[in-house]
């Protein structure tokens, strides 16, 4: 492999900001899928795809790394980010496919809950990643983010207080739920750490 | 007489009605028994009603109506007998009654408790014929689910009433509705769909509560004027 002397610092940011598109775009094709339950006009297909895309994405930022010599951002710094988003989108994926695993028919209010703070954070990490360049606006949209993650938590523990609530719910549902609840809760804070790290990066460079 | 008897531990049972003539099956998982229920004709079902699971004879009820269903405890109380009674069980039978006396029951519950194994509800030109399901409008037939089924019989009901969404969930699920959970919503959309053609048939919301089936008759040449 060689590393090229040809800065091409650019292209990292280019990269980082179509992970993001692309985990915004999973994210909303996810809510869609929850909120239309039975509706199947959507399928998982389409979520993986773009998990798919998440992987190319991240695999182009791995192998820029290897080939530069001077990189725009510390190189554990820009691994590390490329895996985190890549993340979201895998944990985003997972979530979806319990949907067709466990043949849920009907929506969950929570679950849909769920997936608004998920559209909301990954909308705040694309942004976040869109403003890597120049640092420009990172910070506020990284605070909307934990905040979006915080009520993502309460969501969380309503939503299986209320498989609990009472003792004649049907085992299966709750099985069924409680997975889901936690899968979308999952891909929630993989978008936090992705947070962190970004804002790790905030510190160091500026 | 064919007896299926769901329980663990049958053997009490299974000497006092076998010696009686009846053929008995004795099957303690529920899943066999079922499969077997569907493959199989039996007049009297004897079955222990699990203490973590108080819907099992609502269950019982919706999905075998040909079958008397007769409940065995070990031992019994005044008030779970009643409560078991008024639930649409037809005989509960405990452990301190003698081989005669549960064989005599089990005879009466068969003779005096077998529901009919078929009903009709009509309302206006709909037609619904259970437990088969088969539904028709006018004479053609509607594809309905049997959730989406159940929906509209347990609407069907109480016409006109506005019926809680947790009360359609316990009848037509068997089980408590978990908050949030949307199942009864999707059901009646589909139903609603579904029923489209059939004007004289709507079904109306009551926010924040539940469902009431509105039924319309229409003379000829007025307005469609709601009765019920």
């Amino acid at each position: 492999m060689r590393f090229s002397l040809v800065p091409r610092q650019a292209e990292f940011y280019d990269l980082f900001t179509r992970a993001g598109e692309n985990a915004l775009e999973a994210a909303r094709l996810v809510q869609k899928r929850f909120s239309n339950i039975p509706d199947t006009t959507i399928g998982q297909k389409a979520v993986t795809d773009l998990e798919h895309k998440g992987d190319d994405i991240t695999a182009e930022i791995i192998g820029l790394l290897n080939t530069q010599y001077i990189t725009p951002l510390d190189r554990e710094d820009i691994y590390s980010l490329a895996s985190a988003i890549d993340t979201v989108v895998d944990y985003l994926d997972d979530a979806s496919e319990l949907i067709d695993i466990y043949h849920i028919e009907s929506p969950m209010e929570q679950a849909i809950e769920q997936c608004r703070i998920l559209v909301g954070s990954t909308e705040h990490l694309a942004n976040a990643l869109r403003g890597l360049r120049g640092l420009r606006g990172v910070s506020k949209q990284l605070v909307a983010l934990k905040q979006l993650e915080d009520e993502g938590d309460a969501i969380l523990r309503d939503a299986i207080g209320a498989l609990f609530e009472d003792d004649k719910v049907s085992p299966r549902l709750i099985i069924q739920w409680k997975d889901i609840f936690e899968a979308l809760e999952a891909a929630i804070d993989s978008a936090e750490t992705a947070a962190h790290l970004i804002g790790n990066i905030v510190v160091k460079n500026s | 007489m064919r007896i299926l008897v769901l329980a663990e531990d049958a053997d009490r049972l299974d000497s006092a009605l076998s010696a009686g003539g009846c053929e008995i099956t004795v099957k303690s998982h529920s899943g066999e028994a079922e499969h077997l229920l569907l493959c199989e004709q039996f007049d009297v079902i004897v079955f222990h009603p699990r203490s973590d699971d108080p819907y099992f004879l609502t269950r019982m009820l919706r999905d075998y109506p040909g079958r008397a269903l007769v409940v065995w405890l070990r031992s019994s109380s005044s008030t779970r007998v009643s409560e078991l009674l008024d639930a649409g069980a037809d005989e509960v039978l405990d452990g301190t009654m003698d081989d005669r006396e549960l064989l005599a029951r089990v005879r009466n519950a068969a003779r005096h408790g077998r529901r009919p194994a078929s009903q009709t509800l009509e309302l206006g030109d709909l037609r619904i014929v259970s437990p088969s399901g088969k539904a028709s409008w006018r004479e053609a037939p509607l594809r309905l689910t049997k959730r989406e089924r159940g929906v509209l019989l347990a609407l069907a009901e109480t016409v006109g009433e506005t019926v809680p969404r947790e009360v359609i969930y316990r009848k037509v699920w068997g089980y408590s509705m978990v908050r949030g959970d949307r199942s009864v919503d999707v059901n009646v959309k589909r139903l609603r769909d579904k029923l489209e053609d059939a004007a004289e048939l709507r079904i109306r919301t009551t926010p924040g509560v539940g469902y009431r089936l509105i039924l319309q008759v229409a003379k000829p040449d007025e307005t469609p004027v709601a009765i019920l």
